[in-house]
């Protein structure tokens, strides 16, 4: 049979196809490579999405072999709960504009260390005592101009303000330093909680010698340093700093776990209250004899152990000592650099923050450190003042941002001081 | 417990797995018994109300459909005790609050003290659904007689509490089906809904909260900025609501009734109610306005219809009198659209003008204005506090509360990457064939729901607020 030559044609064609035999290689490579595309993709898009929306921008602290804790250079806060806040900490790691190293002539510089109070959790950067304080002071009209650098650390404790005093805040030639001295601040320099965990756990610890002089041991450090935690912070570290999605899951496993925690209590309290209706006698058989109250407390060289009230009371006894030693170490290491030194102290009224008053005040006096007591001015203007000066979380709110800073700019101007130093601030040093 | 909670994502998935685990028979018996862990979930004495409802309404059906001399009675008994039982929860305190205010115009007198009554998750649902029921088997129609198909009608966990309010007869015909899950279609509405929910709505609230809390102290841009964010909040978090129930109830093998279909695109008021909670106002048709005489009647009474239609369905809403002007203004609105349409109708080249796009495009923002407008009303606290806001509207004072809350909230980047989904699903629904060559595998189909599921969490305030509805 003659075929025509088109028919040949398809014929040879389709005898000189290779068979589609589908290679194994192929098939077990294509299920993967759709998965993994769409993985890539759904991780960039979400990154992408989550920065401009400035979501999961709430992990800003690092582990840090010095202090503990310290801020995350060059990272964006975004906070969104009870007040709104989006700031960039700069590459000193400073919740604050990026200062110039150099002073600029003509310049009074103030330092400003302290915890969140300072640093100022929740609020805009323009919000900050440390804003209002520079703002105040360069609008009496002196021609002086005035440069306010804040140091303020979450969590940190008069310890830490004390190593980053002179890890960094001096390397700024601060004219004047001024430390945020907390109400119970004997209780912030007791040996840390590891089991605190981070950042509170995670902190050196002080203490007096005989002689009475500082000493500082890291071996709480050290020993947290080593730790689970520590090791998944520093591995972590690289995703913590950059990673937007990291930041996001961390936010809901945290609320997640708080929904745990109040489900799990709620139910506790519903088994608690489903046994008693049950049968009250059978509750009673179970439940431990209730154990007489020891008339005096456990003698425990850890404040911790104590109830309450004699905790912070015997806190203050034992350990003001410490807090003396470290701010007279700090005053010492501004002299050394020719800035001056000033507290800023708001007590309180229970029995511990009198007695804690008192030992502050005659620990300046005996010192000749100037104390910026607020105590009193802070009480009247919080009772004259009709917005809200703190936040459900106790940090100052915007209004008690202002009032704060405006209380300090009055007591640094009635500062002897501080009103003959602007007039020698004019020669470049 | 709400959709859009922990407790959700954990009893959800344990349901769905016991469910199509356990045998054929124990399928109704089981999702019931979750219907009740649901709504029990939230004050447990209420599933002791629900239950009696539900015994006394299934008693009742099968009393009506003896046919004989009394089930009007019957009928009667019903519905006045269904509504009796809505009126004490839900109006009580509005009625001793409107006494009081009533007589205390009068001169001094010693107020009547209000009640501490909680309003029943649902209640005005599923007394609505308890009425469809026994009208429509007076009308004819099939009771359901067996008790636990009943229950499960009345207490249907995706639909309990904030509907779509279902039909029966379609609901026992899904019960007599074999039921297949609608994965994909069922994860995508959850998702969607969720979305809506958290990431939309909740951000939303944050704005329009913070206009509404204050109407006074805005201008003219803060307060439209917090009229248009609650348009859009109550949207997203009633369809929002919807959505994740339609999704829940096609993962379980049933199909619920669809709620909305884009209202604000709406070209007139009566087509908005064909598109906004369509299974409500298509209620209100079937067992208020066509009862009432409906539009068979003269131009009057069918006008008096519509009018005493939309109060009831304002009053259904909430317990307050901005509710009611809201339904009142709805009314109103409705009648002069009818009237406008007549007039339309009549006129041939009005007609025709009607039908091309640029005047359809002007009668659908006309109609959005007006929807926005009553939409003060129903979110103010107050009728005074709702024309403080409509003065704002039009005051030339300068304020950024709003515009500054609106700014701290993710909710641009949301209604963006809504706007883009919305976009591409609607490109997709009406042509398939140019996604025919898009085909995603399981797992990768799976990393997207994550992703989707991730970012409607993430976008999520600290702070979620309930469900719109959950109120009514």
């Amino acid at each position: 049979m003659i075929m025509s030559p088109m028919k040949t044609l398809e014929r040879i064609k389709t005898s000189s196809r290779p068979e589609s035999k589908p290679s194994k290689r192929v098939n077990l490579i294509r299920p993967l490579i759709q998965p993994f595309f769409v993985l890539l993709v759904s991780i960039l898009l979400l990154e992408g999405i989550f920065t401009v929306a400035r979501i999961g921008e709430r992990d800003y602290l690092e582990p840090d072999p010095v202090t503990g804790v310290a801020l995350i250079p060059n990272k964006r806060i975004t906070y969104r709960g009870e007040n709104y806040s989006s700031r960039l900490i700069n590459k000193y790691g400073m919740a604050w504009r990026e200062p110039s190293l150099k002073k600029a002539s003509g310049l009074f510089r103030i330092a400003v260390l302290g915890d969140s109070m300072i640093e100022g959790a929740q609020v805009e950067e323009c919000q900050t005592m440390c804003h209002f304080l520079e703002q105040n002071l360069n609008a009496n009209g002196s021609g002086q101009k005035f440069e306010v650098l804040n140091f303020g650390v979450p969590s940190f404790t008069l310890g830490q303000a004390y190593l980053l005093l002179k890890e960094k805040a001096l390397s700024f030639q601060p004219d004047l330093v001024l430390i945020f001295v907390r109400d119970h601040a004997s209780y912030g320099v007791t040996p840390p909680h590891l089991e605190s965990g981070f950042p509170l756990g995670a902190r050196p610890y002080f203490f007096v010698a005989a002689n009475g002089a500082l000493y500082k041991s890291n071996a709480y450090l050290m020993q947290w340093w080593r730790g689970q935690e520590a090791k998944r912070l520093r591995n972590l570290g690289w995703l913590r700093r950059h990673s937007h999605i990291w930041g996001a899951l961390g936010a809901i496993v945290e609320q997640s776990m708080n929904w745990f925690m109040q489900t799990r209590a709620n139910f506790d309290q519903f088994l608690s209250k489903a046994c008693l209706n049950f049968s009250p006698k059978m509750i009673a058989d179970k439940a431990p004899a209730p154990k007489a109250p020891s008339a005096n407390p456990p003698a425990s060289s850890d404040p911790s152990a104590l109830p309450g009230e004699q905790r912070t009371t015997q806190c203050v006894r034992q350990y003001f000592p410490v807090v003396a030693a470290i701010l007279r170490e700090m005053n010492r290491s501004c002299d050394q650099k020719e800035s001056k030194f000033a507290m800023i102290y708001i007590g309180s009224k229970d029995e511990a923050g009198l007695a804690e008053y008192d030992l502050m005040k005659s620990f300046a006096s005996d010192k000749s450190i100037q104390l910026l007591d607020l105590t009193e001015s802070f009480d009247k203007a919080q009772s004259h003042s009709t917005a809200p000066l703190f936040l459900s979380d106790a940090h100052f709110t915007p209004s008690g941002h202002e009032v704060f800073a405006k209380l300090i700019a009055n007591d640094l101007r009635q500062w002897k001081w501080f009103q003959d130093r602007p007039k020698t601030l004019t020669d470049p040093r | 417990m709400l959709f859009n909670s922990i407790s959700y994502f954990i009893f959800f998935p344990l349901v769905l797995c016991a469910y199509w685990l356990s045998p054929k028979t124990f399928r109704r018996a089981l999702l019931l018994v979750a219907s009740y862990v649901f709504y029990m979930s939230w004050m447990p004495v209420y599933g002791f109300l629900l239950f009696c409802m539900t015994f006394a309404n299934f008693g009742i059906g099968l009393l009506i459909d003896k046919r004989n001399q009394s089930s009007s009675f019957f009928l009667a008994i019903g519905v006045v005790l269904n509504l009796a039982l809505l009126c004490y929860y839900k109006y009580t305190n509005f009625l001793i609050q409107t006494f009081n205010s009533f007589l205390g115009r009068f001169g001094e007198f010693q107020p009547v003290a209000n009640t501490d009554i909680i309003l029943p998750l649902g209640i005005s649902f599923f007394v609505f659904e308890f009425i469809h029921y026994l009208v429509d088997v007076h009308r004819g129609g099939k009771p359901i007689k067996n008790i636990i198909d009943f229950a499960l009608f009345a207490a249907f966990f995706p639909s309990q509490i904030a509907g779509p309010i279902k039909r029966y007869q379609d609901f026992v015909l899904q019960l007599g089906q074999a039921l297949i899950p609608k994965v994909n279609e069922g994860i995508r509405l959850l998702l969607q809904g969720l979305f809506k929910k958290v990431a939309l709505a909740d951000n939303l609230a944050l704005v329009a909260n913070a206009g509404f809390s204050n109407p006074s102290a805005l201008g003219g841009a803060d307060a439209l900025i917090a009229c248009l964010a609650f348009t859009f909040q109550i949207y997203f978090d009633f369809s929002g609501y919807t959505d994740m129930g339609r999704g829940s109830a096609y993962l379980l093998g049933f199909s619920l009734p669809d709620n909305f279909n884009l209202p604000y695109i709406a070209s007139n008021l009566s087509d908005f109610w064909k598109r906004w909670h369509i299974s409500l106002s298509s209620w209100l048709r079937d067992y208020l306005y066509i009862p009432l005489g409906g539009g068979r009647c003269s131009r009057t009474r069918k006008h008096a219809n519509l009018l005493l239609t939309m109060l009831l369905g304002g009053l259904w809403h909430g317990a307050s009198w901005h509710f009611v002007v809201w339904g009142a203004l709805h009314g109103a609105g409705l009648v002069i659209s009818h009237e406008y349409d007549a007039f339309v109708s009549k006129t041939a080249a009005l007609g025709r003008a009607h039908k091309r796009l640029p005047l359809r495009i002007c009668s659908s923002i006309l109609t959005l204005c007006f929807v926005i407008l009553c939409w003060i009303f129903f979110r103010a606290e107050s009728c005074s506090s709702a024309f403080s806001m409509v003065h704002s509207l039009v005051s030339g004072r300068e304020s950024q509360i709003v515009y500054e809350v609106l700014v701290q909230t993710p909710v641009l980047v949301a209604l963006v990457l809504y706007s883009i989904y919305g976009t591409f699903y609607c490109i997709y629904s009406k042509m398939p064939p140019l996604f025919a060559g898009l085909s995603l595998q399981a797992p990768s189909r799976a990393i997207i729901y994550l992703s989707v599921f991730f970012a409607a969490i993430a976008f999520a305030p600290s702070k979620a607020s309930p469900f719109l509805y959950f109120q009514f």
